[in-house]
């Protein structure tokens, strides 16, 4: 353990109990990380996959649009390493510049996703009763209808640009977060701390900010990576069919739906944006997945 | 038994009528008047008002609800813009190619996921175990149509063992399975990842049973202690998480038909997206709809019949 104070040894409502939250909360998915060092490798591949996206401006060796009708579907070479497309633009190029459309898109969604869902399970698991019955049943309901058919038709509606992609998506997302943020707001509402505030008069608001909400974050994060997976995978699917950011603006899903019209003889146009998608998703689910092992009470001490 | 099932029916009727709701608000809500959005910005005013009596949207909103709600209960679906063809024919007429290819993909994925959970659970941090995860983690984070393409390039374009374009209208028994092994093992694949791990982890769960440990106890081999008292109990969170899988299967589906370019309810949505045949669309969603339902019934009565302790409930 730390010897950091703990939230519930300071006074709540001062600087010090917020500092001290998130100490322990940064504590928490540190040892968390430690716990499985599969972690560490998935955030070490985010980590560099985002660095390239916010580089691209500079290390791109071309520009993503620009077209070239005398080097079209070049195989891979010293000059476009990993070839050119078939308006001869550099596919390492569009590559680089897609993974900005690809984790924009994922981490905004998922974060409207995860506040407003978060928002939404912690008050059903906080209030309780026919409330929260009425709320999760809705919640279940959105659940089981298939996301990338919700995006879908969203999408087609309102017009493929970045911004209806993000709302579409994050509808999507809504539900799980709810899920996850309700189940362990249930057991920390019966904590002595909880009921300690609440004699003092605390307000509802202050309850579930201040103190539940420290305690369920971590749970709430880590799925938080699994479901920007998961975004990134629809945001790419959405592309494949048609549904992307309109061309020429480089995405992955757009440059594989157009590679595959030349798989028979020009493989690389499908391959490379390929293995750039499966990199990030793979990433982002190491990254959750060792970190939800780590969290999970039922597991912890064991193994 | 019975009074549990009448009361997971009548669940799935108030699910129903809530989805059901909600596509009707969902087709409507969204901005753009379809009648506008078909015919562009340069059609007349009278021509609007024609296709806006034809869809039905000009009577009032309360009046539209009660048309849909009993168009859906009384099998009228509307007609297709695009064919003019009634629209639950269409969605009937390629609905068994893509339930052929969901069981089909379930099917394998449980005969592969299950026993490969299971006995990475068994063997818990080896490196059979870690080798087991690391792949369905890879798995999973195969988007369905990256995966396809790859497969389609290795098998069907290179060892040339299958066709590129699967008809999915075969007639005999070889050609149908011809048709379906490719997209098949696609599906089946990524739903074997996932079942996998739910498998793993239900059976870890079970190990720690004290049940088991007392079994251990008693000096029964370690082979029927799995066999006989683990791997029923495994099969409970399996079947719940399978079902709550069907959006991501069917999600997968979609991918998967318009890559294998295979006839189903995939290529049907996207070619009303393009078209923007909207009652298609309201049909494609009803029809969704329903299979979750129906399916989200199923898991919870398959429950029952895996697990004698819920009869009561």
């Amino acid at each position: 353990m730390s010897a950091s104070p703990s939230p519930t040894t300071v006074a709540p409502g001062t600087g010090a109990y917020l500092r001290a939250s998130l100490a322990a909360l940064g504590s928490g998915l540190l040892k968390a990380f430690n716990t499985n060092k599969t972690s560490w490798i998935g955030l070490g591949l985010f980590v560099t996959v985002a660095l390239l996206a916010l580089a691209a401006p500079w290390i791109a060796p071309h520009d993503p649009l620009d077209q070239n009708i005398l080097k079209r579907l070049k195989p891979p070479s010293a000059e476009f390493w990993f070839g050119t497309d078939a308006f001869g633009r550099d596919i390492l190029s569009r590559i680089l510049w897609g993974a900005r459309i690809s984790l924009v898109i994922g981490l905004v969604s998922i974060t409207i996703a995860l506040v407003i869902g978060t928002a939404i399970g912690l008050m059903a698991g906080y209030f309780g009763g026919r409330f929260d019955i009425i709320v999760m049943q809705t919640m279940d309901v959105l659940l089981a209808f298939p996301s990338l058919i919700l995006g879908l038709i969203v999408v087609a509606m309102l017009g493929p640009s970045v911004t209806n992609l993000i709302i579409a998506i994050a509808l999507t997302a809504i539900p799980p977060f709810a899920r996850i943020a309700r189940a362990p707001t249930i057991v920390v509402k019966e904590r002595e701390y909880i009921e300690a505030g609440r004699s003092l008069g605390y307000s509802h608001a202050r309850l579930m900010g201040g103190h539940i909400l420290p305690n369920i974050l971590p749970e709430v994060l880590v799925m938080g990576s699994l479901w920007m997976a998961t975004a990134i995978r629809v945001e790419a699917s959405l592309a494949f069919i048609g549904l992307g950011v309109s061309p020429p603006t480089a995405t992955w899903g757009g440059m594989i739906r157009e590679g595959f019209e030349s798989i028979l003889d020009s493989f690389w146009l499908a391959l490379f944006p390929s293995l750039a998608i499966l990199v990030v998703v793979f990433a982002l689910n190491l990254l959750g997945d060792g970190l939800r092992d780590a969290i999970d009470p039922r597991l912890r001490g064991e193994g | 038994m019975s009074g549990f099932v009448l009361k997971r029916l009548g669940f799935a009727c108030i699910t129903l009528l809530a989805v059901l709701t909600i596509v009707f608000f969902i087709v409507r809500i969204l901005p753009g008047d379809p009648a506008m959005v078909i015919l562009g910005d340069q059609a007349s005013q009278q021509s609007i008002d024609a296709l806006r009596a034809r869809l039905g949207l000009d009577v009032p909103l309360p009046l539209q609800y009660v048309a849909f709600m009993r168009g859906v209960f009384e099998g009228d679906w509307g007609t297709s813009l695009v064919s003019g063809r009634p629209v639950i024919g269409e969605i009937l007429n390629v609905l068994p190619a893509t339930i052929e290819l969901t069981l089909a993909a379930l099917l394998l994925g449980a005969a592969i996921g299950i026993p490969l959970g299971v006995w990475s659970a068994v063997r818990r941090n080896t490196v059979p175990d870690y080798a087991v995860r690391l792949a369905s983690l890879l798995g999973l984070s195969f988007p369905a149509f990256v995966s396809a393409v790859l497969l389609l390039f290795a098998f069907s374009i290179e060892l040339r063992w299958f066709p590129v374009m699967s008809s999915g209208r075969g007639t005999t028994l070889g050609e149908r399975l011809n048709d379906l092994a490719l997209p098949a093992i696609n599906l089946g694949l990524i739903m074997a990842a996932y079942i996998t791990r739910v498998a793993r982890s239900a059976m870890l769960e079970v190990l720690g049973q004290d049940y088991v440990r007392t079994a251990k106890a008693k000096g029964i081999a370690h082979a029927t202690i799995i066999r006989r008292h683990c791997l029923r109990n495994t099969m409970i969170p399996v079947v719940t998480v399978v079902g709550l899988y069907l959006g991501i299967l069917i999600g997968n589906s979609v991918l998967t038909e318009i890559v294998f370019n295979r006839p189903g309810l995939g290529r049907l949505i996207v070619g009303a997206l393009n078209q923007r045949d909207y009652p298609m669309l309201q049909g494609m969603m009803v029809i969704y709809t329903l299979m979750v339902v129906v399916v989200n019934l199923g898991t919870d009565l398959t429950y029952g019949l895996i697990d004698p302790r819920i009869k009561y409930a």
